[in-house]
């Protein structure tokens, strides 16, 4: 198993208006094997999207990665990276696809060019070779005639269409990681199949590593290896992916299966978790979850750090020391 | 879910709905029209919910707003508890408006970010006349607002204070502060958050209970709509392909597209193998729909022919649900949802 | 932000101390270079330039908010009557709010005031408000028609309410941001409209005083007085830089993407 990426203890924080400042990712650790699919799996709000950014170091002003957070792809740490040396990890090695297909692409650059520009700038290659190039991923990600939609710009195009282009784009520069924010969440049903499906092939047949991020767990069931639940900027439940499914530990975890509609399986009440999520700055100290756990445990006011709940499946709960569930 | 009994004729019927947008820009005159819905007949007993399924662009939005007549038609008859709804005059509309209501998909452009809860809340009191005092008036609006579970308190403030969820429940509390029987729910949990996504759905089938509503629940999520219908219309390119009770649907779909639309569902089980049907290529837009059947150009039927080119299928009765199909009888896969298929 | 603060300050504190004084006050003596006991000097009929300069801040930023005021309400009802009726009231409307915007104001107003000899300031300022409407309810009309299509109009409409209602309660409201900023800058423009006119001896006429009227008073001996020109001309510039400010202000702080 290679580990290609490694993040420890990843803080991003934002000034709060008042001087202080607020950690919507607040201690986030985790790593990305080739050939594997993390799922992060939480509700709005809960730092997911900002982690991604944070690795390609992409969060928006006037928000910071603490110092004290590491990553590392390789042997190569991101945070000290400056100028070219960013340049060419972003796109290049780890490259990323949005959930928004219609604001992610340019709209007055045809299809073609957008592919082919991100070649151009990794790689030395001709004109026509880069053109060919992307003909021929446009091919892989199952877009008919290819040759012909070169041309196309993206209002010409379907949503399901968009995102394979996205995605075409993300492969152009051959990276050995694949960042998906949410990238069926705007698609159809069954537009949404197709893509996963795409991506599936694509991480086969490249070997990528790839991190997707989610609230829905029906696809992290079919498609990812493993989990890493977030709430309130910190991962609450890690395990492969059967594992959680099994035995989803973490009561944050039960309650979000509790509320998924099930298509198939007796017909039940769905049993939410109550109240809302606080926003960030306005987290409960302690157990972020303690305002709304049903099972509140009497050392929650301390914050509990990942704890083990079987081999391989931790938890950021008191109720793992309490014993197998 | 048990099907309530049905007493009678049907609160809702709608028969040949048809609403075509005129195409824009410059080359408008020429081109052909959007048929955004065309031909679609359905029915809502007291106390039901019809769910009314499909993805982008099927039309089944333009069908929830046409129904309660907040667009005008194109054509078709909508009779709701004995009134024609396309056929009444302003002020009979208005008063007929106080029992069909809608609740919208996107808690953020669905309340007047000008107007404070209790207000927007008391609206259609105001609208209608029904509290004579103004103390009347904030005590229904009081318990209103808790009967959706929200704090009476949260009447002084403003929308953006609130999060999604909590405004959705906003809106369904304006929707009952006239005291509707009927309430067209369009896509109301589709912009929401899992957990809160099952509270408000909680939140509906309680209402309906207690109070009881029948709902036209217009959504694209097949496992939410198992939660709360009692039967369920899908909809693609602007018909009906398929109705029937929810149960029998789900577990015996007999058109394709629906059995496509079954099969794309992720389920939250990764033990749980199932016959997975991708569909190739995009849906048609409204604008150009196929000849014949609308679902022809991507229909993996094994009997599909040229039939199916050149005539629209009428919906009909095939094991338990009515679909339009020529060939439903014999199903397009072979196994169902259950079963384990690698 | 600080700035137009600041500056809005610098504009109400001369309103705050009405100074009736505009009398000749023989005392001074005619035509006084700017002193001690009188700042600004005097004019050649020994007023103290001061004083008229403060009295004049009222009447110009009273003749410029009302005016404003009339051309917002009047252009806003237009515009969201036309943005939510649309059809052929919309076209109608619109075609002669086109048709207007096409005329010169300042032609238009210097043959109202012209043909009109004694015109009482009332009526100054109605002529001023109604010459100026056809911007803002372009404006009006251009946010009714983004909100037309929101949910909380269908909303209140599935509600039953009427039009009279959508537009008042619902349309309307929504619009007071964008047109609150474009009534700000309008009255800069005002206060710079009238200035001209009372220049010209057609906007606000004596005795009232008016910045405008003392530049125009002040020509004839701006060689050898030329305080009793500068000084309302400075007051000029310096209340329509401070309105042009503000309503800069009130732009970015209505803009959400400003954080």
């Amino acid at each position: 198993m290679t580990t290609l990426l490694d993040i420890h203890d990843l803080h991003v924080s934002f000034p709060d208006g008042d001087g202080a400042r607020v950690r919507p990712v607040d201690g986030v650790s985790f790593s990305l094997e080739r050939g594997r699919t993390l799922a992060l799996v939480g509700e709005s709000g809960c730092g997911k999207s900002l982690t991604s950014l944070a690795i390609l170091r992409l969060v928006p002003s006037p928000g910071r990665i603490d110092p004290g957070s590491s990553i590392r792809f390789g042997d190569v740490d991101v945070l000290a990276l400056e100028g070219e040396a960013l340049r060419r990890i972003r796109g290049r090695r780890i490259a990323m696809i949005f959930q928004d297909p219609m604001t992610s692409l340019n709209p007055v650059f045809n299809v073609g060019d957008q592919i082919t520009e991100v070649m151009h700038a990794h790689f030395t290659i001709t004109r026509r070779d880069a053109r060919d190039a992307a003909a021929e991923l446009l091919q892989e990600v199952g877009i008919p005639d290819p040759r012909a939609r070169l041309k196309a710009y993206p209002h010409q195009l379907s949503g399901g269409m968009r995102q394979r282009v996205m995605i075409a784009i993300a492969l152009a520069g051959k990276p050995e990681i694949l960042i998906a924010d949410e990238p069926t969440t705007a698609l159809d049903v069954t537009v949404q199949a197709q893509i996963l499906e795409v991506l599936d092939r694509l991480r086969e047949s490249h070997g990528m590593a790839v991190l997707l991020i989610t609230h829905d767990l029906g696809i992290v069931a079919g498609r990812a290896d493993r989990v890493a639940v977030m709430y309130a900027g910190q991962i609450v439940e890690t395990a492969p992916t059967a594992t959680l499914f099994a035995n989803p530990s973490h009561p944050y975890t039960q309650g979000l299966f509790g509320s998924v509609p099930r298509l198939t399986g007796p017909l039940a009440r769905l049993s939410p978790i109550a109240g809302n999520v606080p926003p960030a700055g306005r987290w409960p100290t302690g157990c972020r979850f303690r305002t709304r756990c049903p099972v509140v445990h009497e050392r929650s006011e301390t914050e509990p750090p990942l704890l083990r709940v079987e081999p391989d499946h931790e938890m950021r709960c008191w109720l793992a020391g309490d014993g197998p569930r | 879910m048990s099907v309530p009994h049905a007493a009678s004729a049907p609160l809702l019927q709608v028969s040949d709905l048809v609403k075509h947008y005129k195409a824009e820009g410059l080359f408008a005159a020429k081109a052909p029209p959007v048929k955004a819905v065309d031909g679609v007949a359905l029915a809502v007993a007291r106390g039901e919910t019809l769910a009314l399924v499909g993805e982008s662009g099927c039309g089944k939005s333009t069908v929830g707003r046409t129904i309660i007549r907040l667009q005008e038609p194109t054509a078709g008859r909508v009779i709701f508890d004995g009134h024609d709804v396309f056929a009444l005059a302003r002020e009979p509309l208005r008063a007929l408006r106080r029992r069909m209501q809608i609740v919208f998909q996107d808690p953020y452009s669905s309340l007047n970010p000008r107007m404070t809860v209790g207000d927007a809340v008391a609206e259609g009191i105001e609208i209608h006349r029904l509290a004579p005092t103004r103390l009347e008036r904030n005590a229904r609006v009081a318990a209103l607002l808790e009967e959706v579970g929200l704090d009476a308190s949260y009447a002084r403030r403003y929308p953006h204070e609130f999060s999604g969820g909590q405004r959705q429940r906003i809106g369904i509390a304006r929707a009952l502060a006239v005291e509707p029987s009927f309430i067209v729910c369009d896509e109301p949990v589709s912009a929401l958050d899992v957990s809160v996504q099952a509270q408000v759905i909680n939140l509906l089938k309680d209402l309906q209970e207690r109070r009881g509503l029948s709902y036209l629940f217009i959504a694209h999520d097949l496992a939410v709509v198992r939660q709360i219908a009692h039967r369920i219309a899908v909809m693609y390119l602007g018909r009906i392909v398929e109705t029937g009770p929810a149960e029998v649907l789900l577990s015996d779909p007999r058109h394709p597209y629906t059995q496509a639309l079954l099969s794309a569902v992720p389920e939250p089980d990764p033990t749980r193998r199932r016959a997975r049907i991708v569909l190739a290529g995009d849906p048609p837009s409204p604008t150009n729909p196929p000849p014949g059947c609308p679902f022809h150009t991507r229909c993996f039927h094994p009997l599909r022919d040229e039939r199916c080119r050149r005539e629209v299928p009428a919906l009909r009765p095939v094991h338990g649900t009515l679909a339009a199909c020529h060939y439903a009888e014999t199903s397009a896969i072979a196994s169902t949802l259950g079963a384990d298929v690698v | 932000m600080a700035l137009g603060a600041i500056v809005l300050f610098g504009l109400l504190a001369p309103l705050a101390l009405p100074d009736p004084a505009a009398q000749p006050d023989l005392a001074e003596g005619v035509l006084q270079p700017p002193s001690v006991s009188a700042p600004f000097g005097t004019d050649e009929l020994s007023r103290d330039v001061l004083a008229r300069v403060a009295a004049g801040t009222r009447v110009s930023l009273a003749v410029a908010g009302l005016a404003v005021a009339l051309s917002a309400s009047v252009g806003a009802l237009i515009g969201v009557v036309a943005g939510y009726r649309g059809g052929i009231v919309d076209a109608l409307l619109m075609r002669f709010v086109d048709g207007a915007l096409a005329i010169p104001r300042l032609f238009l107003l210097l043959l109202i005031l012209a043909a009109w000899e004694r015109m009482p300031l009332a009526a100054f300022v109605v002529v001023i408000g109604m010459t100026g409407w056809f911007g803002a309810s372009r404006l009006v009309r251009a946010e009714v028609l983004r909100l037309r299509d929101a949910d909380f109009v269908r909303a209140a409409e599935a509600l039953g309410a009427g039009s009279g209602r959508v537009m008042f309660r619902h349309l309307l409201p929504n619009t007071f941001g964008p047109l609150l900023v474009a009534a700000t800058l309008a009255v800069g423009d005002v206060i710079l409209l009238e200035a001209g006119l009372s220049f010209l001896g057609l906007g606000v006429r004596p005795p009232t005083p008016s910045w405008g009227g003392m530049i125009l008073d002040g020509r004839g001996v701006l060689t050898v007085a030329p305080w009793v020109s500068i000084f309302p001309g400075l007051a000029i510039i310096a209340t329509v830089l401070s309105v042009n400010l503000l309503g800069d202000a009130l732009r970015d702080a209505a803009d959400p993407r400003s954080a």
